[in-house]
């Protein structure tokens, strides 16, 4: 079982300790505004090249499920927030509730996604694999598939490990006030759950929205 | 520096505000502005990520190394775009 309640010895304080976990954490943050930073900048690069193409392409995906999945984040974002404020006011019944509540809404995000796929599976947009296109502009569509697959499914693999965490942390948390080194944990999480749904929103908007009138 | 939550009361406000703007993000999608549709979406998706860096991530009452952690990250993302698009809008200036 871990100890949280120690300081390690190459810190002078919980407060000294506090602050490097959060700060590691926003360093860590920053390197994958540059990981998605390419992705990013690959998606503009051929909008900039290919906007028909990939308006066309882009009214291939399911608006309805990208927006509940969507809907699905914000909340667990807000749920996060709850449980941490319950965790810092030194709350801890309803903590546990509510983390679980955000592994279910996250799992349920990733199992419309995963829905999702197969259903682009039976229209065949998977680039390489199966790929079918009989409007115009058919590399170009097969260009945005193939950055909606490598997007989306890197958002996928980051919300399962936040997922996965959230459920660590649902599943370790103190029955008497969380003491500051869980509650340290409990911060970065949250940290890196709100990170991973601003994420979606943006490629919610590139992969989704826009060229839909 | 701990990561400050806002209070129940000040998460939910915060929370409609951010439904609010996902409702007129989809909602301006659907609005022929032509070209302008992604811009307008992307300011949406902008506004909400200010909302949840800064209403729930709490970056607004953080130490300033993190606002300076933060800003590197976009700054990066600014140099990116910068760079790249010089030369795409660039090309055709002088004749070949």
């Amino acid at each position: 079982m871990a100890d949280y309640t120690g300081i390690e010895e190459q810190f002078e304080s919980a407060g000294q300790r506090e602050y490097a976990d959060t700060f590691g954490m926003w360093i860590f943050l920053a390197t994958e505004v540059l990981f998605f930073g390419g992705l990013f900048l690959a998606y503009a690069v051929g909008v900039f090249n290919e906007a028909e193409g990939f308006r066309l392409a882009r009214q291939e995906t399911n608006l309805l499920l990208g927006s509940v999945n969507t809907g699905l984040l914000l909340t667990s974002s807000f749920v996060m927030t709850l449980a941490l404020r319950a965790a810092q006011v030194g709350n801890p019944r309803p903590v546990r509730a509510l983390l679980l509540l955000c592994v279910a809404i996250g799992t349920a995000f990733l199992m419309l996604k995963g829905y999702e796929y197969v259903e682009d599976a039976h229209k065949h947009l998977v680039p390489t694999f199966a790929f079918e296109w009989d409007k115009p502009h058919p590399e170009a569509a097969r260009h945005f598939f193939f950055l909606y697959f490598v997007m989306t499914g890197l958002h996928f693999v980051h919300l399962t490990i936040a997922v996965g965490l959230a459920g660590v942390l649902a599943i370790t948390i103190p029955r008497a006030a969380p003491p500051p080194g869980w509650q340290a944990r409990m911060e970065v999480t949250s940290l890196y759950w709100h990170f991973v749904d601003i994420i979606w929103v943006i490629f919610f908007v590139l992969l989704y929205l826009g060229g839909r009138t | 520096m701990k990561v400050t939550a806002p209070t129940p009361l000040k998460g939910a406000l915060i929370f409609v505000g951010l439904a609010v703007l996902f409702a007129a993000m989809i909602g301006v999608s659907f609005v022929p502005l032509g070209g302008f549709n992604l811009a307008a979406n992307l300011v949406c998706a902008l506004l909400i990520g200010l909302g949840i860096t800064f209403g729930f991530m709490g970056l607004g009452a953080s130490a300033r190394t993190l606002w300076l952690t933060a800003a590197a990250g976009s700054l990066w993302l600014v140099i990116l775009f910068t760079l790249t698009f010089a030369d795409y809008v660039t090309r055709n200036w002088l004749p070949s």
